[in-house]
C-alpha cells in the first residue's frame, strides 16, 4: 500500500502576495502636518522620527511582518505620500517637505479624512484577501490651528469609530501654537498630547513599541500602551 | 505544538486536547469523544483552563451522549455550562484567581456507532468532516472583526455563542443530517487555520485529507509521530500561534467505527517504509 503524499496535485497552492505573508496586520496611518510653519527644524526632526519608526518596526520580527504604515501629508490639501504595504517593500520612507505642492496652510480635516478613507480601503483589501488584522491606528500631528472647518465632521466620525472600538486615535500637538482643543475633538478616550520640544524620535520610538505590543497581542487581550510622559504632556 | 511567539515570551503552550471512549450501550454502542481547547494567551492560566475544559468536556460527552444527542440545545447548555464553569471555578478558587484568567476556546466531537454524533464549538479553532473522500468544514473559527477578538468559555455570553450540532439516528438533528455519512473528523486549534482552510474560499487544503487517511493505513504511533513532524517542520513555521491537530477516522470493516488505536509496531522494515511515506511534504498546506 502506498500513499501519494508528495504528488503536486495534492498540494494545490493558491497564489496571492498576501498569502506569502499571512501574518495578522496592524495598519497605521501617520497623518502629518507639512504646512509652512513646520519648515526648518520641525520638519527635519519629523523626518528623522519617521525613519526611526520604520527602523524600530523592522527590528522586531513580528512587527516587521505585521505593521503596514501609510503616510498622509496635509497642508492646503492632503496627499498620500506612502500607501499601505509590507515594510519589506519600503526601502525608506518618503522625505516630507514643507511648501510643496500640497500648499502651506493647515487643512487638518482633509488630512484626517484621507487617513480614515485609506484605512477603510485597506481593511476591505484585507477582508477580500482573507487576512486578519488588528485595530488600526491613526496618528494626527499638527503644529497650528486648522485653516478650514472640514475637521468638525471628520472629528465626529473619528470619535464614533473610536467609540465602537474600530480605531485608535492618537492626536499630537507640536509646539506652543498647536490648537489642542481642536485635536481633542478627534478622540474622547485619549486627550491630545503636546510634544515636548521636538522629541519626534522619542514619540516614534514609543509608537513602535505600542505597535509591537499590538502585533503580539493574544485573543481577549486589552492592549495597554506605555506611559507617554517621556515625550508628551497634556 | 508550542507557537513561536510563546516560545519567545514564556515558553508556555496554551493548547490542550483530550480524548475518551465509553460504552453507552443501546443504539449508540461505544462513544468516542475528542476535544481541543486553546487557552487565552492574554491571561495567566489559559493553559490550565484549556486542560480542565478539554478533560471535563470529553468526560461529560461520553457519559451524557444520549442526552447530548437528543436534548434541545438550550437544555444541553443549561447542563453543560455549569459543569464546565463549576470545574473551572474550583480550580480558580484553588489558585485564588478570577475565572476569566482561565479563559479558553472549545472544539469537540463525540461520535457513536451508526453515525450519530455531537459537535460543540466556541471561539476560534475548527472542525473538518470527511464525507466519503470529501473533507469540508463543519465548524469554522468564530472571530470578531479584529485578529485578537474571539470568544471564551468564561465570557458572560459564552452559552449564547456556543454552537452545538447533532446528527444521526435517534436524536435531534439540527440541520446537520448530512453528517450521518461522515467517516472522519479533524479538529484543529487556531494556529492551523491559515494552513488548513483557504483564507477567502474556506476550501480545505488537500493535504488535510491525506493526513486523515494515514489513520486507516498506519499504526497510530507512526501517525502520531508523522503529525508531530508536520506540526514542527511545516505548520508552526507559518504561524506564531500554538498548533494542535486531532484526527478521528472511521476504520472500514471494523464493527466499532472508531476502534482502539492500533499500537502494535510494524516490523522494522515496514515501519521504515511507513515513516518515509509519512514525511511531511515541503508544500504542506495552502501556501509555501
Amino acid at each position: 500500500m502506498t500513499t501519494t503524499l508528495t504528488t503536486p496535485d495534492l498540494m494545490r497552492i493558491y497564489p496571492g502576495d498576501l498569502l506569502e505573508n499571512p501574518a495578522n496586520r496592524v495598519p497605521i496611518t501617520l497623518c502629518l502636518d507639512v504646512s509652512g510653519s513646520m519648515s526648518g527644524e520641525p520638519i527635519a526632526e519629523l523626518n528623522k522620527g519617521v525613519q526611526l519608526f520604520f527602523d524600530a518596526l523592522r527590528s522586531d520580527p513580528v512587527a516587521n511582518a505585521s505593521a503596514e504604515v501609510a503616510i498622509i501629508a496635509f497642508a492646503d490639501r492632503a496627499e498620500v505620500m506612502l500607501d499601505f504595504q509590507s515594510l519589506d517593500r519600503v526601502t525608506s520612507p518618503p522625505v516630507l517637505q514643507t511648501g510643496s505642492h500640497v500648499g502651506c496652510l493647515t487643512n487638518l480635516g482633509a488630512g484626517a479624512q484621507l487617513a480614515m478613507t485609506s484605512l477603510e480601503s485597506r481593511k476591505q483589501q484585507y477582508k477580500i484577501a482573507g487576512v486578519d488584522y488588528f485595530q488600526p491606528f491613526m496618528i494626527l500631528m499638527t503644529d497650528g490651528q486648522p485653516t478650514t472647518e472640514e475637521h468638525l465632521t471628520v472629528a465626529a466620525q473619528a470619535c464614533e469609530l473610536e467609540e465602537r472600538r474600530k480605531l485608535t486615535v492618537i492626536p499630537i500637538g507640536i509646539g506652543g501654537a498647536a490648537d489642542m482643543k481642536v485635536l481633542a475633538m478627534f478622540s474622547r478616550k485619549r486627550p491630545p498630547l503636546r510634544l515636548k520640544g521636538l522629541q519626534f524620535q522619542e514619540f516614534f520610538l514609543w509608537l513602535s513599541k505600542s505597535v509591537v505590543r499590538v502585533s503580539q497581542s493574544q485573543p481577549g487581550e486589552q492592549v495597554r500602551l506605555d506611559p507617554t510622559s517621556g515625550w508628551g504632556s497634556i | 505544538m508550542i507557537g513561536r511567539s510563546h516560545e519567545r515570551n514564556d515558553g508556555r503552550c496554551e493548547d490542550r486536547w483530550s480524548r475518551r471512549r465509553r460504552s453507552c450501550g443501546g443504539m449508540y454502542g461505544e462513544v468516542v469523544a475528542a476535544c481541543v481547547c486553546d487557552g487565552a494567551g492574554s491571561v495567566p492560566f489559559g493553559d490550565v483552563g484549556a486542560s480542565v475544559v478539554s478533560s471535563t468536556l470529553t468526560k461529560w460527552l461520553v457519559r451524557n451522549f444520549l442526552f447530548a444527542h437528543s436534548a434541545s440545545t438550550d437544555d444541553i447548555k443549561a447542563r453543560l455550562m455549569p459543569e464546565l464553569l463549576s470545574k473551572l471555578g474550583r480550580v480558580a478558587s484553588g489558585k485564588k484567581s478570577a475565572l476569566r484568567n482561565f479563559a479558553t476556546t472549545i472544539v469537540a466531537v463525540a461520535v457513536g456507532e451508526g453515525g450519530s454524533g455531537v459537535a460543540i464549538h466556541l471561539g476560534d479553532g475548527g472542525i473538518l468532516g470527511r464525507f466519503g473522500s470529501d473533507l469540508r468544514p463543519i465548524c469554522t473559527p468564530m472571530k470578531g472583526e479584529f485578529a485578537n477578538e474571539t470568544y471564551f468559555v468564561s465570557d458572560r455570553d459564552a452559552a449564547d455563542r456556543m454552537r452545538i450540532l447533532r446528527w444521526g439516528k435517534g436524536g435531534v438533528s439540527n440541520g446537520a443530517s448530512e453528517f450521518e455519512t461522515a467517516n472522519g473528523f479533524l479538529l484543529f486549534s487556531d494556529g492551523l487555520e491559515t494552513s488548513l482552510l483557504h483564507r477567502t474560499t474556506q476550501e480545505v487544503a488537500p493535504a488535510a485529507a491525506t493526513m486523515l487517511t494515514w489513520l486507516n493505513k498506519f499504526p497510530e504511533v507512526e501517525v502520531e509521530a508523522a503529525i508531530g513532524r508536520c506540526l514542527n517542520d511545516v505548520f508552526r513555521l507559518r504561524t506564531m500561534d500554538d498548533c494542535t491537530l486531532v484526527l478521528m477516522s472511521h476504520i472500514s470493516g471494523s464493527t466499532n467505527p472508531y476502534p482502539e488505536p492500533r499500537s502494535t509496531l510494524l516490523p522494522q522494515a515496514t515501519a521504515d517504509e511507513a515513516r518515509m511515506e509519512l514525511e511531511p511534504p515541503a508544500d504542506l498546506g495552502w501556501f509555501q
